[in-house]
């Protein structure tokens, strides 16, 4: 009996697990890209330690010269949630969604609605008039994207917290030195069809998705002898495996680091990894247009018993191994920031 | 779980692209009027689509007028005229299967396409205008490389469209003129466009004879399994035949049934069937069994078609 009640207590257990490991990060030889991951692991510390980080400063001070709007969403990173700022952003991602087959309205709705937007200089100092040398700002606000499909509407409503450090000379920012964006969103999936909303939010609740998930990123910018610019987030991954009674939920803390950075022959490169391995690296051309990826992915089809060649969307793919993993190396390319069907991106 | 089965491959391969049979009640009904023999409205069940015409034997009449409709484009009615193989030849083509509402639209004329992973014969556009149905047209030129289903059965048809013409965004009026190819597409799905060079046909076409290769084995593969569940209904039928003393009085075979059933599918898992059909098969050994019996022979004949006439009724 005793020991029945033990393998049930195990087995309860093992329904979902959570190991918060120490940060992981690939094995980088470049002494800058190194620098900014001991600076990312000294600030994700930080914030996480300082439960008033995102703190609104009560009276809240004023800035110590006039400074317009623009200039203060500028400050924020915030340029989508201004409306003139964004017009031309805006029209281009509706154009792109329709690309992508959304409808004219669904295009025009999903653009990110931005609300109660409040920034406050946490530092600033100016020098005739214009902003100069460190400015620091925090920024409260809300966001809602809806999405409206054929028989479903998604609601993603979050709310954020970011606080922006960057360098200024005579107005102008010079550098983004640091950003730490916060936010907590509630996903909210509505099904025309009663039976489809159940089993959605059965699924949902199996997987978490019914609780508003946080997410905290770091963005950094270097001006050495070549600009260099990484973003970092660590996220919950799940993994499932068959139970004693049903699938048993395996949760583990990854990191992800993307860093991008010029290359000779006037082109970019930038390199997204999980934990130790590259997951995606892509190259652009600015002379061309043309820009080059090239994705890793986990071979689940071959789990499933499918042949990755002939889904849609996998035709210029190959099947690797990665650290004994069935794997998939997908290529992609762009021209002119559209996607481009070719054999291979002539990106050199 | 057999009626649910054929279904399910019947909507794969549902679609105006093939010849239709309004007859087949798994696909169409009839709302008004005569769909038969005369002029009648038929509602597709797998994409929407009203069709108002003549019928002759449940079958598009070469030459005449059909007019279709769709419940999400109200107020709307096109026309199409189908060829001497049953195939559109003209009018406008509806694409109905998509994920965001829009429902694509083709007019223009049509060509028939032999499609390998299918073995059937589709209508596919040639020349016209595509509208996407939220701002986006193709004008021009249109071609189609069939490709492989995602599952072994190899049921569904999917495949790529490539264009050559006038990309133009009616809402802003810009136009590009180029090569684009669509993601690859399901019957009856919209069809999403990206640019393309002349390099990523190729590499299409050389997935193309890869995909061909797997394929073929895949049908082998299917094609045997459903020869095997054949045989298992003729040895359930001509056991049961050979059961009964009628049947021991005339023979006198003991044994034989187990003879007949172990035999075929002996046959069948060494792969000796290959190039003779289940039926010429089935029929020899039945032959054989009868042993110069008439009369056995004959009642065996008959349970061998009888599971013929049932097994047609299988998936294929």
């Amino acid at each position: 009996m005793f020991k029945s009640f033990r393998t049930l207590a195990l087995s309860v257990l093992a329904l979902s697990t959570t190991s918060a490991l120490a940060l992981e990060f690939p094995d980088l030889k470049d002494p800058v890209e190194r620098a900014l991951i001991d600076k990312f692991t000294k600030d994700y510390a930080l914030v996480n330690a300082s439960p008033d980080f995102y703190k609104m400063p009560d009276p809240a001070p004023a800035w110590p010269c006039t400074v317009d709007d623009k200039t203060i969403y500028t400050a924020a990173a915030l340029i989508m949630a201004h409306p003139e700022l964004s017009k031309d952003f805006n029209k281009q991602i509706s154009t792109s969604l329709r690309e992508s087959g959304f409808t004219r309205e669904q295009a025009a709705g999903a653009k990110q609605q931005y609300s109660n937007v409040r920034i406050v200089p946490i530092k600033a100092q100016c020098k005739g008039d214009k902003l100069d040398g460190d400015v620091e700002v925090l920024a409260v606000y809300d966001t809602l994207m809806e999405t409206k499909s054929v028989g479903n509407t998604t609601k993603r409503s979050s709310q954020n917290m970011d606080r922006v450090l960057s360098q200024y000379k005579n107005g102008t920012r010079v550098v983004l030195q640091r950003r730490v964006a916060k936010s907590i969103s509630k996903l909210e999936m509505h099904f025309d069809d009663p039976n489809v909303q159940a089993a959605v939010d059965k699924s949902n609740a199996a997987a978490g998705l019914d609780k508003p998930a946080e997410m905290v990123v770091f963005q950094y910018e270097v001006m050495q002898d070549r600009p260099l610019s990484a973003y970092f987030y660590t996220s919950i991954e799940k993994t499932f495996s068959a139970g004693l009674f049903g699938a048993n939920t395996r949760e583990s803390e990854a990191t992800n680091a993307a860093f991008t950075t010029t290359l000779p022959g006037d082109k970019t490169s930038m390199v997204m990894y999980k934990n130790k391995n590259v997951f995606s690296s892509t190259i652009t051309n600015k002379q061309t247009g043309y820009a080059a990826s090239v994705t890793y992915v986990e071979d689940s089809f071959k789990k499933n018993g499918l042949d990755f060649r002939t889904t849609p969307g996998f035709e210029n793919a190959k099947a690797i191994v990665i650290d004994g993993k069935d794997m998939i190396e997908m290529h992609g390319c762009m021209k002119d920031m559209k996607p481009i069907k070719v054999a291979t991106c002539p990106v050199d | 779980m057999k009626r649910s089965l054929s279904i399910m491959v019947a909507c794969a391969l549902a679609h105006n692209a093939l010849a239709m049979d309004v007859s087949d009640p798994q696909w169409y009904a009839c709302q008004s009027g005569d769909c038969l023999n005369g002029r009648g409205s038929v509602f597709e069940h797998y994409t929407g689509i009203v069709y108002t015409g003549n019928w002759q034997h449940g079958q598009t009449v070469p030459g005449t007028r059909y007019t279709i409709q769709h419940k999400n484009l109200p107020g709307k009615a096109f026309e199409q005229t189908y060829g001497s193989d049953g195939l559109l030849a003209s009018g406008t083509m509806l694409r109905t299967i998509t994920a965001f509402g829009a429902i694509g639209i083709f007019t223009g004329s049509f060509t028939g396409t032999d499609h390998p992973f299918v073995r059937r014969r589709v209508a596919t556009p040639k020349e016209g205008i595509y509208d996407v149905g939220n701002g986006f047209e193709y004008r021009g030129r249109f071609e189609y490389l069939p490709a492989k289903d995602m599952s072994s059965t190899n049921n569904m048809i999917w495949g790529y469209f490539v264009f050559y013409g006038d990309k133009v965004d009616t809402d802003d009026g810009t136009k590009e003129t180029g090569l684009f190819v669509s993601e690859r597409a399901a019957s009856g799905a919209t069809l999403l466009f990206n640019r393309a060079d002349p390099g990523y046909l190729v590499l299409l076409r050389s997935n193309q004879t890869r995909d061909l290769a797997i394929a073929q084995e895949e049908m082998a593969s299917e094609e045997s399994k459903r020869k095997f569940m054949m045989a298992m209904k003729f040895i359930m039928d001509v056991g049961m035949a050979l059961q009964g003393d009628k049947f021991s009085k005339l023979g006198g075979l003991t044994g034989g049934r187990n003879e007949f059933a172990v035999g075929l599918v002996s046959d069948l898992i060494q792969g000796k069937d290959i190039g003779q059909s289940v039926t010429d098969l089935a029929l020899s050994k039945v032959t054989k069994i009868g042993g110069g019996n008439k009369a056995l022979t004959e009642m065996l004949i008959k349970a061998v078609q009888t599971g013929l006439q049932e097994g047609a009724g299988m998936p294929q």
